[in-house]
């Protein structure tokens, strides 16, 4: 669950002469670290039952800690992903939050001694044949985001890496049969996948890895202290007791050495990298175009239920509206592909096209229901005075006119829409914004994925913006702008 | 042609049309005048029920128009609208389509005629109304006077028995009104039946068969021009050709 940390270029690294944080922090009598509380039990967490007091195995790690230097510990709250760049501005003293010890952040941080050892544990489905990650290339094997399992898994050739954001989702979808496994740290394993009865997880480590408490670069004197502090927690089995307190304990945490973690380089942005852009862009452009589609006709439907319905169309067209306008598409999104999966299984891409376009025929529907009335009631009148029916007045009087109206906002929703689709990378789907995010990662900064995301969506929305000015020049002949 | 029968219409407690008999032989044309708000207009939508009634009854081109017509009847009234055409104030063409397309819509969709035949028609109706060369103007590209002799054009095109005038001529520029009045008045030559309402006196004495007055949802006078509009009866009509004339 824990994210490589993303380095901004050109950071710079304070560094402590002569030991000045050691001794600053036991003049203040504090020592501050930085946790997030997102990251959940059993790490960092608000007790439920007193929601103002954080509790959690790296909070006694931390007393326990503070303790042996003889002061007091003061946790701050930081996003985990932005914990490192933090601590490397002086926000704090330490980090001690699942901070992986992997090769990359050797460079950048000074690491203590680990205080716990993970494992990545391979989860499958209770009936599965498989028992190994190298016997599932080509199958959807699903983990979270930038993680030191996610790496792993880009590193066996062949793997359909599924991405997910919550420690549920990708129990979720295995259990689903959307994915033949999932990989991630024990700990997320043991509380959400194992327990499953439909699932079974694989009792074979597939890698270890240890938390370590994170320090500035050239605060040895700290680091010091703190793998003290840690190894006399460990030898006067007090480390023993928190773990075991928390259901920690297992045999890993005897064996002291473990790899560490798999080295990915920095990618730079290749012509590889460039592809997976243009297969994301292309990605977005079919759910954008497809939930559009969707939404168009639905939402004309809901306008002329609306507008012309009798008392039950007219009811149903408005609480549909309401429903889908005054709840997050997010919710939505995740209403339609986790909890709906027991009735329809839905694949990520499906569940992504039909949640946007019903969410976007709401906003059509009001859209075209304006349009109809702006429409002067002489044109109806007119129709109908010449004999046609309720149809063939809505048909070839009604909506032509109407569609003049609607073009200059249908416009603006697809161009939101395109935009919006961005939010399917919640449910596993690689779009253009979440290829950005991961090529951030690999990359290890913003700028170019960054730039080259909004190239891709201008290269998208763009040419449509031109086709609907030219279209709407078209339709609407006799309504060219007046002069003021 | 038209025989309508103890017509009643209420707004509230206002008696929009009250207690309106009247007939109108094949071939009449009828000027409908009177003042503002006496329920001339009403009267005329009521016959080809664009407006419905509370009590009463109409019989028009062998339909026959009952209160509160169900939708049940949808068929009736569109068959019936087919054959009684209408002409608004605000003409009321179709912004999207050509004049050409504004005639021939309701022939190819309401009667199903083939587009070849509809708009040869059309064609020969735009020619009779003056406007030939403007086939394949946009409404927007023509004048008032022009735009409402399309709308006369896209009514005559249903092969109407019955034409229904709601006040032609009021919303033109009085050098437009002199056009859609010529072209009324050749209408009226052949024996089409007509209703229109107007306040334009000269007009209506020049082509109406019969003057109906209508004030307070009644008509109070009913007669040749040269009787109603020269020498009315009733005071409410003296009084309004009156203020009419000033």
């Amino acid at each position: 669950m824990f994210l490589s940390a993303l380095v901004p270029s050109g950071c710079d690294t304070r560094t402590d002469r002569d030991g000045q944080t050691l001794a600053a922090i036991r003049q203040r009598g504090e020592i501050t670290w930085g946790a997030d509380i997102q990251g959940g039990a059993p790490y960092v967490y608000e007790n439920p039952e007193n929601p103002a007091e954080i509790i959690g195995f790296e909070v006694d790690i931390m007393n326990a800690i503070a303790r042996r230097l003889g002061v007091k510990a003061r946790m701050v709250q930081y996003t985990w992903s932005n914990l490192v760049p933090s601590l490397e501005r002086g926000d704090f003293d330490i980090v001690l939050n699942g901070l992986e010890a992997t090769a990359e952040r050797r460079d950048r941080l000074l690491l203590s001694d680990p205080y716990f050892v993970y494992a990545q544990t391979l989860t499958v489905r209770r009936d599965s044949p498989y028992r190994s990650i190298f016997e599932l290339a080509g199958k959807p094997v699903g983990t979270l985001n930038q993680t030191v399992a996610h790496d792993i898994l880009l590193m066996i050739a062949g793997i359909d890496v599924r991405v997910y954001e919550g420690n549920e989702e990708p129990y979720l979808d295995l259990a689903q049969g959307r994915t033949e496994a999932v990989l991630l740290d024990n700990i997320i394993a043991d509380r959400y996948g194992c327990p499953n009865p439909a699932l079974r997880c694989i009792p074979y480590d597939v890698a270890r890895g240890t938390y370590v408490v994170g320090m500035r670069k050239g605060d040895t004197e700290l680091a010091t202290a703190i793998n003290a502090a840690l190894a006399e927690l460990r030898a006067s089995g007090e480390l023993e007791q928190i773990l075991r307190a928390h259901g920690l304990w297992d045999d890993r945490q005897v064996i002291s050495e473990t790899g560490a973690g798999p080295a990915r380089r920095a990618r730079s942005f290749d012509g590889e990298m460039l592809v997976q852009f243009v297969e994301a862009a292309w990605v977005t452009l079919q759910i954008s175009v497809l939930s559009f589609l969707l939404a168009v006709p639905l939402g004309l439907l809901l306008a002329i239920a609306r507008v012309y319905g009798g008392l039950p169309a007219r009811a149903l067209a408005r609480g549909y509206i309401e429903l889908f306008r005054g709840t997050p598409v997010l919710l939505q999104l995740f209403v339609l592909y986790y909890g709906l999966a027991d009735y329809v299984s839905l694949s990520a891409l499906e569940a992504a096209i039909l949640g946007l376009g019903l969410n976007y025929a709401a906003y059509e529907a009001e859209v075209y229901r304006g349009a109809l009335l702006a429409i002067p009631r002489g044109q109806t009148e007119a129709a109908r005075a010449l004999g046609m029916s309720s149809w063939q007045t809505l048909r070839h009087v009604l909506l032509p006119q109407a569609l003049r109206f609607a073009l200059p906002p249908m416009t603006n929703d697809f161009v939101s829409l395109l935009k919006d689709s961005s939010l399917v990378g919640v449910i596993a789907v690689i779009e253009l914004t979440k290829r950005m995010t991961i090529a951030a990662v690999d990359m290890r900064g913003w700028l170019v994925p960054g730039l080259a995301c909004a190239a891709l969506y201008m290269l998208l929305s763009v040419p449509l913006s031109e086709l609907a000015r030219r279209l709407e020049r078209r339709l609407s002949r006799d309504s060219r702008p007046h002069a003021l | 042609m038209i025989r309508v029968r103890t017509l009643c219409k209420r707004h509230g407690e206002r008696r929009v049309l009250d207690n309106v008999t009247a007939d109108v032989e094949r071939g009449e044309t009828i000027a409908i005048v009177g003042p503002s708000g006496g329920g001339k207009s009403t009267l005329l939508r009521c016959l080809n029920y664009l407006e419905t009634f509370d009590a009463g009854y109409v019989e028009i081109a062998g339909f026959h128009l009952r209160p509160k017509m169900a939708s049940g009847d949808a068929e009736t009234l569109r068959a019936l609208r087919a054959r009684v055409g209408m002409v608004f104030q605000q003409f009321n063409l179709f912004p999207h389509l050509t004049a050409l397309e504004n005639i021939t819509l309701a022939p190819r969709v309401v009667r199903k005629i083939d587009r070849a035949a509809a708009e040869e028609r059309a064609r020969s109706l735009l020619a009779r109304v003056g406007l030939g060369d403007r086939v394949g103007a946009y409404p927007h590209e023509l004048s008032g006077g022009q735009q409402q002799r399309v709308a006369i054009a896209r009514a005559l095109a249903q092969d109407p028995e019955v034409l229904l005038f709601d006040e032609p001529t009021s919303a033109l520029d009085p050098e437009m009104r002199d056009d859609v009045m010529e072209v009324i008045r050749d209408l009226s030559t052949t024996g089409m039946t007509m209703l229109v309402v107007t306040h334009e006196m000269q007009f209506a004495h020049d082509i109406a068969s019969r003057v109906w007055v209508i004030d307070q949802g009644t008509i109070v006078e009913d007669g040749p021009p040269s009787q109603v509009v020269d020498a009315p009866r009733t005071a409410v009509a003296r009084e309004f050709f009156a203020r009419i004339r000033r």
